[in-house]
């Protein structure tokens, strides 16, 4: 966040971001990084739209299984990532920033990627 | 052999079992050195703040220091058969507490409850203090370390009590007929010696002027009346320990309430003629005694002022009977005065932890007051008493005189309560009862303890009136206080049971899922036996959780967890301020979410250590996560413990410790 874009804070906002949690203010800087990446917040996405979010890998299971699942988390929710066929991804690490882009589906009440394409930020 | 168990068994003694516990009953001739070991002692110390108080209107106080013993000895034969009513009535050792809870509802028993508690304590302080002052008579090198000597008496009394009762019994018991006896032989042999053989006996002040402090208002009419009501008040100090038989009929041997009526029946003979016979004496020797702190000073045959108080009265008398004759009965005397003393404490150990027991039970002081240690003895209260009374001491510098003004008010306020709460109880046994006979006892014992609510209702009006200001109102703040306190810890008992009792709303569903977590942090021996307990405890799910703190680390444990081969997944989660705790409480929260029926169930892999620096090493991260899942409904926390070599010796100490008696020969 540059110094220009906090001096834009009303003085109300600021009084609002005083109170908030770290955990919130994290949140809305997720947010605001993926809003600037160009991608879609995934509290607007919708199911079987084609999406790119951005967000940080908070998980990455590892199983005996031939797939790779990771979570990824926006600010606004939380999407998991499927690759099948592939056990690791030595890239896909937790903490990771990603840009990803795929189909979004719904899978047991949570949202879904298989397969998509990333991209590593950071 | 462990070091610590052994030197507690050294202090403590070896742990009695419940079978055990009939054994610390005790015989008449034991019981009488217990429990009237108080009410005796005070007998050291009322004429002493008599005369003291006295003091405050200068010589003129004197004159009626005799007539003053008399009615504080009227008070306690009064108080002394309203009482042995009360034990015959009410023989479980509730004493004034039960009486008023059973006749006068909660609040009074409260009163009583926290008045007596707050003059236990008093009691410990005021008899220890008094006692190290008698020292000061034979070993002068005691004046200048009251308080450090006081301390340490309290805490060894409370040792010895920690032992048990029955044991201290027993080695009370000598000192205090040494105690009768030497004291009556003094006042026998004092009065004999001035009446009968006519020899003038004069103390060693007789000769020294009293002067009113500085400023006092001359003493006549009701300044005199003030002075003579508040030497009175002091000189009431004389009852206390009065009530500790009441409170103590359990610990009698059978038949109980005729055995704890018969020690109150000689108690009262023997403390009311000691108390007049020292009045008696005193005022015959002329004792002149002064508090120095009050400005009241003696003036010596030449013209000098002198500012330092004198020795105790015992002291004095002591010196005077057997000084010129037969100087060891001087120190049997003292001694046995300090030792007395010391045991008047001990009946508060006694007295204190049963009550704070009975207190517990109701659920008006924490639970742990009503268990018993491992010798029988209630360990939790007898330390906390032994606490608050070193507080005491520190705090007013061991000065019996200080101290004395917060005493009496609260053993008066439990005297009133308690024999108001026996004439209800009497009236309504009057109502029911129709054997003529029995009747006519009633009526005796509701006279009787009409006349003892009655004039203990008016000392505890003069003592509240010519005291409040010297000291009392701080007692009668303690009380409130206690008070208070009770209330609200009772308050809260309950509301906990209310919110914890099973009622046919309650919900009783199983839950629907649970799901497993096994908190990983390395792949080694306790995290496969958590996974291995978590497997076959067959959650719905399980997934092993490890939280990635360092990149190489978690590849590492990722791959040891690969080739170990679990069957269970592995989910690395970031942690982006490198820490364990709050990632894993997110993680299994954001698991908890999802359905409130499910159950999340979180398997902790955790050593089990010999000592208590290896504590500091080991699952402090465990200890962390654990406490604060316990706040998170619907979670389950599993500690899956793993044995340590060490802890096999932590293991040996506490099966030997659970061993009752000696070690077997052959058991490892």
């Amino acid at each position: 966040m540059t110094q220009e874009e906090r001096k834009r804070r009303s003085i109300g906002e600021r009084f609002r971001r005083f109170l908030s949690t770290a955990e919130q203010l994290e949140a809305e800087d997720l947010a605001d990084q993926s809003k600037r990446a160009g991608a879609v917040p995934l509290n607007e996405c919708l199911i079987r739209q084609k999406v790119t979010v951005r967000g940080t890998v908070t998980s990455v299971t590892a199983s005996n299984q031939s797939w790779l699942e990771a979570d990824l988390n926006d600010g606004t929710g939380t999407v998991s990532l499927i690759w099948m066929g592939r056990r690791r991804i030595e890239c896909i690490l937790p903490g990771r920033h990603l840009l990803v882009t795929g189909r979004l589906t719904e899978e047991d009440g949570r949202r879904v990627i298989f397969n998509p394409e990333f991209e590593v930020l950071s | 052999m462990n070091i610590y168990s052994a030197l507690k068994r050294v202090i403590v003694g070896r742990r009695l079992s419940n079978e055990q516990m009939g054994e610390t009953l005790l015989p008449k001739r034991l019981a009488l050195p217990v429990f009237a070991s108080d009410a005796l002692s005070s007998v050291a110390y009322a004429p002493d703040e008599i005369l003291i108080t006295l003091s405050l209107a200068g010589m003129t106080g004197y004159m009626f220091s005799w007539q003053i013993g008399v009615a504080v000895a009227v008070v306690v034969g009064v108080v002394v058969l309203s009482y042995r009513q009360t034990v015959h009535a009410y023989p479980t050792g509730g004493g004034d507490y039960e009486v008023a809870s059973a006749n006068l509802g909660n609040r009074s028993s409260l009163i009583v409850g926290s008045a007596l508690l707050v003059d236990y304590v008093l009691t410990v302080a005021v008899s220890v203090s008094a006692g190290v002052l008698n020292a000061r008579v034979i070993v002068p090198s005691v004046v200048g370390h009251e308080v450090a000597v006081a301390i340490v008496v309290i805490v060894l009394l409370a040792l010895m009590n920690l032992r048990g009762v029955r044991e201290s019994g027993a080695f009370f018991a000598f000192p205090t007929y040494i105690f009768m006896a030497s004291m009556f032989l003094m006042v026998g042999i004092g009065l004999f010696r001035i009446l009968v053989l006519d020899q003038p006996l004069a103390s060693e002040t007789a000769n020294l002027t009293v002067m009113a402090p500085d400023g006092s208002l001359e003493p006549v009419g009701w300044v005199l009346i003030a002075v003579m009501a508040r030497a009175f008040s002091s000189g009431c100090a004389a009852l206390t320990g009065v009530e500790a038989i009441s409170n103590g009929v359990p610990s009698f041997r059978p038949p109980k309430s005729r055995n704890a009526a018969s020690v109150l029946g000689m108690l009262g003979v023997i403390a009311i003629s000691l108390l007049v016979g020292i009045m008696v004496l005193a005022h015959l020797t002329q004792v002149r005694l002064i508090d120095e702190l009050t400005g009241a000073h003696y003036i010596d045959p030449d013209g000098n002022a002198i500012h330092s108080s004198a020795v105790t009265v015992t002291g004095q008398l002591a010196r005077v009977v057997f000084g010129d004759w037969f100087v060891p009965g001087v120190f049997i005397v003292v001694i046995s005065t300090v030792v007395i003393l010391f045991l008047a404490a001990n009946t508060a150990f006694n007295g204190f932890p049963s009550l704070a027991s009975i207190l517990a039970r109701d659920a008006y002081l924490p639970r742990q007051l009503h268990s018993r240690g491992d010798r029988l003895a209630y360990s939790n209260g007898i330390v906390t008493l032994a606490i608050t009374a070193i507080a005491l001491i520190w705090v007013f510098d061991a000065s019996v005189t200080s101290l004395i003004q917060l005493y009496v008010v609260g053993v008066f306020i439990s005297f009133t309560l308690g024999q108001i709460g026996m004439i209800r109880h009497w009236s309504r046994a009057l109502t029911t009862q129709t054997d003529r006979r029995v009747r006519r006892r009633m009526h005796r014992s509701r006279i009787i303890n009409t006349i003892g609510a009655g004039l203990t209702g008016l000392v505890l009006v003069v003592v509240l009136i010519s005291k409040f200001t010297h000291g009392a109102w701080l007692a009668l703040v303690s009380m409130a206080v206690m008070y208070l306190m009770m209330t609200f810890i009772r308050r809260h008992y309950e509301a906990v049971k209310e919110e914890v009792e099973l009622d046919e709303d309650s919900d009783r569903a199983l839950p629907s899922r649970v799901r497993g977590v096994v908190l990983v942090q390395h792949v080694n021996l306790p995290t496969a036996k958590a996974v291995a307990f978590a497997r076959a405890s067959r959650n719905t799910s399980l997934v092993g959780v490890l939280v990635a703190l360092e990149e190489e680390e978690t590849a590492q444990v990722v791959k040891d967890w690969n080739t170990e081969d679990f069957g269970v997944q592995l989910k690395v989660i970031a942690s982006p301020y490198r820490e364990i705790t709050t990632p894993f409480i997110r993680f299994v929260s954001e698991m908890r979410t999802e359905n409130p029926r499910d159950v999340v169930a979180v398997y902790i892999p955790e050593f089990v250590v010999g000592h208590w620096w290896e504590q500091v090493l080991h699952n402090q991260t465990a200890l962390l996560i654990r406490t604060r899942l316990h706040f998170m409904p619907g979670v389950m926390v599993i500690s899956v413990p793993y044995q340590l070599r060490s802890s096999k010796l932590a293991r040996e100490r506490a099966r030997a410790a659970s061993r009752p008696g000696r070690r077997t020969p052959g058991a490892r």
